[in-house]
């Protein structure tokens, strides 16, 4: 037995473990047919191919249970207070409610909103409807996930454009990105504030968006439809 | 709600060989090789239209003693008329499966 037939025939052992109890006969399937394929190479690149699809399947099935799904929900909901903090800081400033714009405050770098004043005062009022927006269109996606609806990564997806295009718009504004520039410069070097953080919350909703996509690509079925299906030998 | 995969190329070529032989039952190894199609796209397609009662799904009894059975395919009458459908709006497919040569 060549190498290349002990390595497909190894790799389809490892598919059926890998596909979900509910593709079982799938996976037996696919491993039979090895036997029918004579050029082993042919035999590699064809369970190569199944064993992709395979773990697909095993992500589509993990991303897809109820757990979770429910676990997706806390990245959807950290998004969209993501969303919703600078138009609140604005709305809070603006509305002289200084106790919630101190508040808020608490929660940046620095632990004081008086900072951000020279940018508050700049930013126009469509900028806390669209981040405000964007932060239901979050809210909504969480739901739509939780009643399993396709129409989750839709308003996910949607949510994170509307942001972008704020972000984008707001960078337009005269003097914003000078202002921008002062406000969020620190005499210190911070390895979690200056990396982590903003690397993870670019990380995040495309994590998210991925994991969305799976949980939508296919419902399991309820029964295994192959044996259910098949005729008995 | 799951997505349907049926209005990708792939799904339509899938769809038209099975419908050239509509008795007939599949292997899937035969079933790549007629259409093209790899075993990583060819087996989710096969799982997605099974999960939608579109294929019909067994165990064929083996060539030879000693040899385990193989799953082979067909389309169920429902999975024969989304076939028919697909390939009166796609009639530009057929011609590529006609010099394939879909034939179990």
């Amino acid at each position: 037995m060549t190498l290349q037939r002990r390595t497909a025939n190894e790799l389809a052992s490892c598919l059926r473990k890998i596909l979900p109890d509910y593709r079982a006969a799938w996976g037996v399937g696919i491993e039979n047919e090895l036997l029918h394929i004579q050029h082993d190479g042919e035999a590699l690149r064809w369970v190569f191919g199944a064993l992709v699809s395979a773990c697909l399947e095993r992500a589509t099935a993990l991303a897809s249970a109820p757990v979770s799904r429910a676990f997706l929900c806390f990245p959807i909901l950290f998004q969209a207070l993501g969303a919703a903090f600078a138009p609140s800081l604005l709305l809070a400033w603006r509305g002289n409610h200084l106790q919630a714009a101190a508040l808020l405050g608490s929660q940046t770098p620095g632990d004081d909103f008086h900072r951000f004043i020279p940018l508050l005062a700049i930013l126009p009022a469509w900028y806390v409807t669209l981040g405000l927006f964007a932060c239901l269109l979050f809210l909504a996606s969480a739901v739509q996930l939780l009643r399993r609806s396709p129409s989750a990564l839709a308003l996910f997806l949607a949510a994170l454009a509307l942001e972008l295009l704020s972000e984008a718009a707001v960078r337009l504004l005269p003097g914003y990105l000078e202002i921008s520039h002062q406000v969020f410069s620190f005499p210190n070097q911070n390895f979690r504030r200056d990396v982590l953080i903003p690397a993870a919350t670019s990380l995040l909703p495309l994590l998210v968006a991925a994991t969305l996509g799976l949980a939508q690509r296919s419902q399991p079925p309820a029964t295994p439809p192959s044996l259910s299906s098949a005729e008995p030998l | 709600m799951p997505r349907h995969p049926f209005n990708s190329q792939q799904t339509r070529l899938l769809l038209f060989t099975l419908l050239q032989h509509p008795e007939n039952w599949f292997h899937g190894y035969v079933l790549s090789r007629v259409t093209g199609l790899k075993s990583g796209t060819l087996y989710p397609l096969l799982m997605r239209l099974n999960d939608h009662g579109l294929l019909a799904a067994r165990w064929s009894e083996p060539a030879q003693p000693g040899r385990p059975p193989r799953h082979e395919y067909r389309l169920t009458p429902a999975g024969l008329a989304l076939a028919r459908e697909q390939a009166r709006s796609s009639p530009e497919l057929i011609p590529q499966l006609a010099t394939e040569g879909a034939a179990p």
